[in-house]
């Protein structure tokens, strides 16, 4: 077995990532519509969503997408904030996540679609691939937007003030952990380790948001902070030994190479 | 404004943003001065100038849709020849081109020939007359699109939600569908344009299509949100 098999061999299929992202993130958003005290649980089971999206940026831009990993990010934000958004006119009683994830999904299917088809890009599986970063960050928002809203549903939510920092901050999340790890060694398990870790710290803010939201409850919301700065510290510990172990040679600001310190 | 209306408003405007992005000259390489264009991705110069324009169009949220559009489309336009007058002055007084273009030998407004001053190796510099012509076109259309995008999903949920949280709300998915139809036609552009001279023009069909496409799926699911569920 060559090097690349082996490596093509230890990543993870983005469909697996999704399908768990999805499962997480109705468990999430339920979790939090039926009690809001639980939002620090709802908060780490959307991790898994900035995983997939992560995983699926890496795995569109390693082709040369023709588009930076930046606008892949903020086009893929685009359609999954967008959606959850636009529902935002839906009445409480018919209002569902399945409705959101679904739409959001096809809405980045229909552009992947669109892009091998029309444009010809001639990346393989560019469908399914965007259709799993804008499925995913129609998760991340819909959860985000249910937690602070102390989980009285989309309609009639009061922090529409946040939307801006809430689009920019899971563009980030998602674009950024494939750019952080760009160089002849990228690899799968890397960079989504560093998702997991950009995941925790986004959740973090969210939490320091909450806490000053007067729509979301003060106790969870701390808990949320709480939860994901310890999941922070963790991920960090996880992904510095893997550069550690994977990296030629470290060498420290101020010391020239070869030079013990 | 009726749902319908507002409906095909997202469509067109959505299409009118896909299109826009063809007339903006932008390019990667050109940060080195080694291409014609505002040195960025032609996707995420857009998206800059939709959002001046989506914030001029919101200082008139009220007035009929025509000023909206074009307040957007003014807020663009400024935001862009900003731009492009800033970057040539760098690329002139500070790295020492001209501004030329590669893809024609004498500029067709000015009749000024290119090649002579275009340094060995590249594409052109910063941008020449035509091509800045282009972007303020480029520039007009998407402030334009964006901001029909915006001023009918503001009519449409007006009337269900408060005027400052409507107004938000609007300006998010008039980004959003900016951003989402944008960043299609780079996957035409392949990362660098000149704008209107450049050969990539051709391709505008494909971009129409994807963009029609892309933004039904949008415009239906908002007014489906606000009138039919």
């Amino acid at each position: 077995m060559t090097d690349e098999q082996s490596v093509e061999k230890k990543e993870i299929p983005n469909y697996k990532l999704y399908i768990l992202a999805v499962i997480t993130g109705i468990i999430s958003y339920f979790i939090t519509a039926l009690n809001p005290n639980l939002s620090f649980i709802s908060i780490i089971l959307i991790w898994p969503a900035f995983i997939a999206a992560a995983g699926c940026v890496e795995f569109l831009c390693r082709y040369g997408l023709g588009t930076g990993t930046s606008s892949i990010g903020y086009w893929g934000t685009a359609c999954g904030a967008t959606v959850v958004f636009a529902s935002q006119f839906i009445e409480t009683t018919a209002y569902s996540p399945f409705l959101e994830i679904a739409v959001a999904t096809l809405l980045g299917y229909a552009a992947g679609f669109c892009a091998n088809k029309i444009i010809v890009m001639k990346i393989p599986r560019i469908e399914i691939n965007s259709a799993i970063i804008a499925g995913s960050t129609g998760i991340i928002t819909l959860i985000i937007l249910e937690v602070l809203a102390g989980g009285v549903g989309m309609a009639g939510t009061t922090v529409y003030y946040i939307y801006p920092l809430i689009y920019i901050a899971i563009a980030i999340g998602v674009l950024h952990p494939y750019n952080g790890n760009l160089g002849a060694d990228e690899n799968q398990p890397r960079t989504l380790m560093l998702a997991m870790c950009e995941a925790a710290l986004l959740t973090a803010l969210f939490g320091f948001v909450g806490i000053l939201l007067p729509n979301t409850p003060f106790i969870p919301a701390l808990g949320m902070l709480i939860v994901s700065i310890i999941g922070f510290v963790i991920f960090v510990s996880i992904w510095w030994k893997r550069v550690k172990q994977e990296v030629y040679d470290i060498v420290w600001a101020g010391y020239p190479a070869g030079v013990d310190h | 404004m009726d749902p319908i209306t507002g409906m095909i408003g997202i469509i067109i405007g959505g299409i009118i943003v896909g299109i826009c992005v063809h007339f903006i000259p932008a390019s990667a390489v050109g940060a080195m001065s080694a291409s014609t264009g505002i040195a960025t991705g032609p996707s995420m110069l857009s998206t800059g100038c939709g959002l001046a324009g989506l914030y001029a169009a919101g200082y008139m949220v009220g007035e009929s849709v025509p000023i909206v559009v074009l307040s957007g489309a003014m807020g663009s336009a400024l935001m862009i020849i900003c731009t492009m007058l800033l970057a040539n002055t760098i690329c002139a007084f500070g790295t020492g081109v001209a501004p030329v273009a590669g893809s024609y030998d004498k500029d067709p407004i000015t009749g000024w020939r290119q090649k002579p001053f275009m340094s060995p190796g590249t594409d052109g510099h910063s941008m020449p007359t035509t091509t800045a012509l282009s972007g303020i076109i480029g520039a007009l259309l998407g402030g334009a699109g964006g901001s029909l995008v915006f001023v009918s999903v503001y009519e449409m949920i007006n009337p269900i939600l408060e005027s400052t949280t409507a107004i938000t709300i609007a300006g998010m998915i008039g980004a959003g569908v900016f951003l989402i139809n944008c960043v299609v036609p780079a996957y035409v552009l392949v990362g660098k344009s000149e704008g209107m001279t450049d050969k990539k023009m051709k391709l505008m069909h494909k971009t129409f299509a994807s963009c029609l496409i892309v933004s039904v799926i949008t415009a239906v699911f908002v007014y489906a949100s606000v009138v039919v569920i």
